[in-house]
């Protein structure tokens, strides 16, 4: 029996916007937000951990609070509880600030070094951030040891046996509870919904007032925490707590290509011979 | 980056403020060699420490770092830190951050240090930054030094490392820099391999070997390293290559056999060539993950990048758009890779593949 926490960000779905054919509008009901790509397949190896070895899965997010919305989609599958650290002084952490967040966050919920029937799994990197930069971070904050970019894993006797991408191949590793390990998306795909998980979270959660799914205040499988509560270095979090801004972001002139299109193999050769 | 602030303005410079000196690239080294990601950020590092007016330090970490100092100082390092033992042949994080941490914070603070974003140093490079209380950038595309201006203490803040990154779907170039409301050194960064260039080697340069002893403990050497299986020993570098072909979903196996024949044709016409595949062909199990081409694989800008049937998402794009030339060959001519190409064969690739190879086996090189 072990907890698997799972890092999991809500991100905003590339491209995905779709427009009401009846107004010619954007149609913003259709939650424009997912669950991270790479963070799917974390949870995924979360809940075949579970199957194995039995134990909770627990996913932790940092995010507004309609972050809610993603995790609910993981109780679907089978998550056993989440918690959500929002709070406005968040607002503009970096890479540095989130893994100091979300490790006193996990700290905050009894994940401790002084225990050992626990694991940390998050996504490779972000489709928004794309940094990889957290895992490691949390890692660190959390002064436990990590592997990222892993494709295969096993648990047996308190020690986890695992598989890294590397260039060119992969690595063998292996290493003790607990630790962290960001997961590839060569792993498997996040299964879909569970009829008797659907059927609890479905108990668990209301409408708010524009209609869109919220828990319950007394829902008992999730928890909002607070900057305050967790017991955050202000100081540490949101933009100023911060070691980096973005001090501009000018657009990039695609570069423009002189387009010849042609129809076979013999005219691409004339076009080509014409660029010498 | 530049921007206007008032005459007469208090300034200080970020190696002042924070009490850090010279640039430092940590060089990957992979069975006894250095990775050639280290060896690209010998320019952009060699430009700025000059600019600058600081030294440049490389620093290897390796069970046997071989000659690699030699080649490094040739290639513009003032001295080369080295850190050898036997437990460092493969990379772990844990040694490897306590190696670089400690030489930081125990004997000198760089004010910027570099590592490619390679499996390693993105793994590597945010670990060290937790440790050690600095910010860091991921795969940058390019780099650069500048002031700052910092409206609330009204200071501008120069010799500021500019870390500039594609980001919001390569619409936008960010430029990162260390927050002037807590400037922490060093200034850290990763850059994508096949970005820069190899600066050109001087051998009549001289530098200093440093050699330096961390204080591991053991349970730095917690992880355990049961087995490295790397295809040959051969590591994959796509961007080396003067042509490269990668192929879709679309190809399969069929489509991929073509691909093959096409590259067998061109290295035989003595072309350097190579093969890759888009991420949808890697998922779908076409093409190693090494070979794939993209936000999430290599960084690659080839004289010539063939996509065969590819219809370019944009994470794909960022991995190749900056090819000197772009070919495609897709039979949808509305498709994001026709539209950001420099010629298209509008037809189906079973068709287009083997005729283009029969062009080849009769002299067509695509202009390499």
């Amino acid at each position: 029996m072990m907890d698997i926490v799972v890092l999991l960000k809500q991100v905003p779905k590339p491209k995905e916007m779709r427009v009401d054919e009846a107004t010619g509008t954007l149609d913003r009901a259709t939650a424009p937000s997912q669950i991270n790509q790479d963070c799917q397949h974390a949870l995924e190896m979360a809940l075949l951990l579970k199957e194995q070895h039995g134990g909770r899965v627990v996913v932790v997010s940092m995010g507004p609070p309609n972050v809610q919305m993603s995790h609910i989609t993981a109780l679907e599958r089978g998550v056993d509880e989440t918690v959500l650290l929002s709070d406005r002084k968040l607002g503009g952490s970096d890479t540095w600030a989130t893994g100091y967040a979300l490790a006193e966050t996990l700290r905050y919920i009894g994940y401790t070094e002084e225990r050992t029937d626990w694991m940390v799994l998050g996504g490779r990197q972000t489709t928004d951030g794309d940094t990889a930069h957290v895992p490691s971070q949390v890692a660190e904050n959390l002064g436990l040891p990590q592997v990222t970019l892993v494709e295969h894993c096993e648990v047996a006797d308190g020690r986890v046996t695992v598989r890294r991408i590397v260039e060119g191949g992969s690595m063998h590793l292996r290493l003790p509870l607990p630790c962290l390990l960001s997961i590839a998306p060569t792993s498997p795909a996040l299964r879909g919904r569970s009829a008797k998980s659907a059927i609890k979270v479905k108990r668990a959660v209301t409408k708010d007032d524009r209609g869109r799914q919220i828990f319950k205040e007394d829902s008992g499988v999730f928890r909002m925490v607070s900057v305050e509560e967790v017991g955050l270095v202000e100081s540490s979090v949101g933009l100023n707590g911060s070691p980096t801004i973005v001090a501009a972001a000018p657009k990039v002139e695609p570069v423009t290509r002189d387009l010849q299109v042609v129809a076979d193999a013999a005219a691409l050769v004339s076009v080509v011979e014409g660029w010498q | 980056m530049s921007q206007d602030w008032p005459e007469g303005t208090d300034e200080i410079r970020f190696s002042d403020a924070t009490e850090s000196s010279g640039v430092m690239v940590f060089c990957e080294m992979v069975q006894g060699l250095p990775l050639p990601v280290g060896l690209e950020l010998m320019g952009p590092a060699r430009e700025m420490a000059d600019q600058l007016g600081v030294s440049l330090s490389a620093m290897l970490v390796h069970h046997d770092v071989g000659d690699a100092s030699t080649e490094l100082i040739g290639l513009g390092a003032d001295e080369v830190i080295i850190i050898e033992d036997p437990r460092l042949e493969h990379y772990t994080t844990l040694p490897y951050t306590r190696a670089i941490s400690d030489y930081i914070t125990l004997v000198h603070r760089p004010e910027i240090l570099l590592m490619g974003a390679t499996t390693t140093g993105r793994d590597l490079a945010p670990r060290i930054a937790s440790r050690i209380d600095a910010g860091v950038t991921a795969d940058c595309t390019k780099l650069s030094v500048g002031p700052f201006y910092h409206r609330r203490s009204k200071q501008v803040i120069t010799h500021m490392l500019e870390a500039h990154r594609p980001s919001f779907g390569e619409t936008k170039l960010a430029c990162i820099m260390s927050n002037p409301e807590s400037l922490w050194a060093p200034a850290m960064a990763t850059a994508r391999p096949g970005i820069f260039v190899v600066p050109e080697s001087d051998s009549s340069r001289t530098g200093e070997v440093v050699p330096f002893s961390p204080e591991f403990v053991d349970s730095d050497f917690i992880v355990e390293v049961i087995e490295v299986v790397r295809g040959g020993g051969a590591r994959i570098e796509l961007g080396l290559n003067k042509v490269v072909v990668a192929g879709g979903v679309p190809c399969g196996q069929t489509g991929f056999r073509e691909i093959h024949a096409l590259c067998e044709a061109l290295a035989e016409q003595g072309v350097s060539v190579d093969w890759g595949a888009s991420r949808a062909a890697v998922d779908a199990g076409h093409a190693p993950h090494s070979r794939q081409v993209g936000q999430t694989g290599q960084s690659i800008r080839p004289p010539v990048y063939l996509a065969v049937a590819i219809s370019g998402a944009p994470q794909h794009m960022a991995g190749m758009q900056d090819s000197a030339r772009i070919i495609a060959i897709n039979t949808d001519s509305n498709c994001n890779m026709v539209q950001s190409a420099d010629a298209a064969i509008i037809g189906d690739y079973r068709n287009v593949m083997p005729q283009l190879t029969a062009a080849v086996k009769s002299g067509f090189t695509f202009g390499i």
